[in-house]
């Protein structure tokens, strides 16, 4: 058995709520990755740990599931890995992780994965709950029934897991003997499929011939095989499946009679759901904590926010003054730095708004929301679980979308998918507050609220409003005959474990980075090769104009207000400029033009590029200063009318624009990516720029 | 309330606070579920809890709490506990 890499794979499986992700990061620390499955879109996370002979054993987390017949994505991968001939695919061992106070539920999948062939380590979680329940478990006599290796585990301390790391370093390692025989479900059936896939395993080949269409590492022949015999032998899928679960639970019931011992038990307290799920009281808590933690997000990152922004600024000025006046570095100071910029800033709101969900989810409250809110989401086609990913997309739709993979019902998915861009997310928070300040003065109040606060909130709901009708359009469109399924375990309430929320947070600020940043990246340099070059000798000549005017008119010469001068002619010469112009006549009903035009072309990258490309086309130079800002575009003169360019119907327009408009081509890439199809993001860019586009010029209509 | 001649009913039926004993589920993909999820026959059955708008039944099963929609609720078969004085 030398095999060439000294490392053993070890799978770690149990059901959700099982604590396998404490236990994950317990074992593998930082040392963990997240890629992909071939084909699909689930993250495949796997750790490194070593061993005390300096042996790395590499941990696959799979998903956690109750049963190894799935319902949803993430659960065909548990059966497809475990299921795989393949030795390069699949698991050395299995460590089975188990709640110890729930030991009967959680023995379920365990017997499933016995009869699967795979030398097991059971580990059992919670050793605390089960003292606070009262309860005791005999661990020797459930190692002796089981016929595996059993330990109380603590994910928390680590406390039990060197007899996992003791198991390992064992050279030899036997199966456990099979929990049932499969031949008994259908004999005839199994048989054959045995010689098909060429395994002698009854358990493998009653699942193959279950779940022939899901198991990838299939031949089409085998398939179509399996599937023959399945209709030759009116093999009857789903009741299989309740024989087989049903006399597992016939040996599992006793069995766990017989080494758990709940005489004393002290049932938990649920005086704290009492309130919590209370249809009134429940609701106003959330509503509450909803208000709270959007405010706490906003707050707290404003600090880091600035701080970023100020270094990045410092390191651009820096740089530009010790670079040579050539190309390249331009490309550095106005391409890479702000585009870098563009993504460091929204760190701290990611985190932040991540650090108080998984917050959240951790405890256990999570799933108290989702049965809160199942109701109003089903009526509009989406399921309580998309409120997670809703609440997500105020800081970033992209790791939003993300995490929609929870969610069974195909339907419910992308309908999720599809409008949680519509939430107003970070990005479109600097846009927000340059403009609000043209429609509505900064010292008016109602009451004790500020008018611009209340418009930035009003702005909020207006994309959670449109998110909601755009799901019940959806909902009468989308046919599917697939059920939907809610069927949510409500965990008990604990403590969290501020290890797992770190690694949470650190996780999605990562996707961010490497699935947006990389795009917000690549579209700023190439939108700064748009703004820089013109076609031919258009840029030079606007320049050469621009000095001309200025040494005829000026003396001695404004230098500052010359280089702005020429860097706004230049844009306007640009390849940007050019292709402002040319969408001018198509945004003029919406009451823009095609400097506002420029801006939007460049918001593509990130929303809050507006904010920079405005203050470039409107030669307020460098500073990123919005009070120099709005004065320069309160000044603005709209050549057609005489009036100011920026009246509250321009502005208003605009909002509503960047309210709903899909601008975002991160966004686009990730819908994309999973829904495995360009259909999708296609439908969703041109829908929502024509939702936007709609009411832009509506707005523009009523108010001007 | 409609009087049942027999002390048999579904999950949905149940008002907050009553207490049964699950029966048998259907035989579907979502009686599967439920049983996977250790909704066995026999076991204790408690609504807790309805949420607002029709929104799905908070029900205690064993040591375990489930959140199901009311019509997946109805997948599962109960008998009444003979009732006992408070």
């Amino acid at each position: 058995m030398s095999k060439t890499r000294n490392v053993i794979k070890l799978a770690l499986v149990g059901n959700p709520n099982a604590g396998k992700s404490s236990v994950f990061n317990r074992l593998t620390g930082l040392h963990q990755k997240t890629g992909n499955y071939a084909g699909v879109t689930v993250d495949k996370k796997t750790g490194i740990f070593e061993l005390t002979n300096g042996q790395n054993v590499e941990l696959l987390d799979l998903p956690g599931t109750y049963s190894i017949h799935p319902t949803t994505l993430d659960e065909q991968i548990v059966l497809q890995t475990l299921t795989n001939p393949d030795p390069a695919a699949r698991p050395d061992a299995i460590f089975y992780v188990a709640d110890a106070t729930n030991l009967e539920r959680h023995f379920l999948l365990l017997s499933q994965i016995i009869d699967l062939d795979y030398p097991i380590f059971v580990g059992l979680t919670m050793p605390d709950l089960l003292k606070e329940k009262n309860m005791t478990i005999d661990v020797a006599a459930i190692s002796r029934l089981l016929h595996t290796p059993v330990a109380l585990i603590n994910g928390r301390t680590g406390d039990g897991l060197d007899s996992l790391k003791q198991w390992l370093l064992e050279k030899e390692r036997p199966n456990a003997p099979a929990w049932l025989d499969a031949h008994v479900f259908h004999r005839d059936a199994i048989e054959e499929a045995k010689q098909i896939i060429r395994n002698k395993n009854p358990f493998i080949a009653l699942l193959s011939l279950q779940h022939a269409t899901i198991l990838p590492w299939m031949s089409p022949k085998q398939r179509a095989d399996l599937q023959k015999i399945a209709t030759a032998t009116s093999f009857q899928k789903l009741n299989m499946q309740v024989e087989e679960t049903m006399s597992r639970f016939d040996k599992i019931v006793p069995l766990v009679q017989k080494v758990e011992n709940r005489t004393n038990e002290i049932t938990q307290k649920t005086d704290i759901d009492r309130v919590l799920t209370h249809p009134f009281w429940g609701l106003v808590i959330f509503i509450g904590l909803l208000y709270g933690i959007f405010q706490a997000t906003f707050v707290l990152a404003s600090y880091p926010m600035d701080i970023i922004e100020s270094v990045l600024g410092m390191i651009s000025t820096y740089i530009g003054h010790i670079l040579p006046d050539i190309w390249w570095s331009k490309l550095i100071t106005e391409g890479l730095l702000p585009g870098l910029s563009g993504i460091l800033v929204f760190i701290p709101q990611i985190a932040i708004l991540f650090f108080l969900i998984s917050l959240l989810e951790e405890v256990g409250y999570m799933a108290r929301a989702v049965f809160l809110c199942d109701s109003v989401m089903r009526r509009f086609g989406l399921s309580g679980r998309s409120m997670v990913s809703l609440f997500s997309g105020m800081a970033c739709a992209v790791p939003a979308i993300m995490a929609t993979r929870t969610i069974s019902n195909w339907k419910e998915r992308l309908t999720t998918i599809l409008v949680t861009p519509f939430i107003s997310c970070s990005a479109r928070i600097p846009v927000y507050t340059v403009l609000i300040a043209f429609v509505v003065p900064a010292d008016k109040k109602f009451g004790i609220f500020g008018a611009q606060g209340l418009l930035m909130l009003g702005l909020y709901w207006l994309g959670a409003i449109m998110a909601l009708l755009a799901a019940w359009v959806l909902k009468k469109i989308l046919r599917t005959r697939e059920v939907s399924f809610l069927t949510m375990e409500l965990p008990p309430y604990k403590m969290p474990h501020w290890k797992n929320i770190a690694i949470t947070v650190y996780d999605k600020v990562k996707t961010f980075v490497m699935e947006a940043g990389k795009i917000i990246l690549i579209i700023s340099l190439l939108l700064w090769v748009l703004a820089s070059y013109g076609p031919s000798q258009r840029m030079e000549k606007a320049e050469s104009s621009v000095r001309t005017v200025h040494s005829i008119q000026q003396n001695p010469i404004d230098s500052t207000k010359l280089t702005q001068d020429i860097a706004a002619a230049r844009l306007e010469n640009s390849y940007m400029g050019i292709m402002g112009k040319t969408i001018e006549p198509v945004i003029k009903p919406l009451g823009f033009d095609w400097k506002i035009g420029i801006a939007l072309i460049a918001s593509f990258a990130a929303r809050e590029v507006f904010v920079g490309t405005m203050a470039t086309i409107y030669s307020v130079g460098e500073s990123d200063d919005n009070s120099t800002l709005h004065e320069r575009l309160a000044s603005e003169i709209n050549p057609d009318t005489g009036k100011p360019r920026f009246t509250i119907a321009v502005a208003a327009s605009l909002l509503v624009f960047y309210a709903f408009a899909m601008q975002c081509i991160s966004t686009l890439a990730i819908v994309r990516r999973e829904t495995k199809t360009y259909k999708w993001a296609a439908l969703q860019f041109v829908v929502m720029t024509a939702i936007a586009y709609l009411s832009s010029w509506a707005v523009y209509a009523w108010l001007s | 309330m409609s009087a049942a001649p027999s002390s048999c009913k579904k999950a949905c039926e149940l008002v907050c606070g009553e207490c049964a004993i699950i029966e048998r589920l259907e035989r579907t993909l979502l009686g599967l579920k439920l049983l996977e999820m250790g909704c066995l026959p026999g076991k204790d059955i408690e609504l807790m809890r309805t949420a607002p708008m029709g929104g799905p039944l908070y029900l205690k099963v064993g040591a375990q709490s489930l959140a199901l929609r009311p019509e997946e609720a109805e997948g599962i078969e109960v008998r009444m506990k003979i009732a006992t004085d408070k």
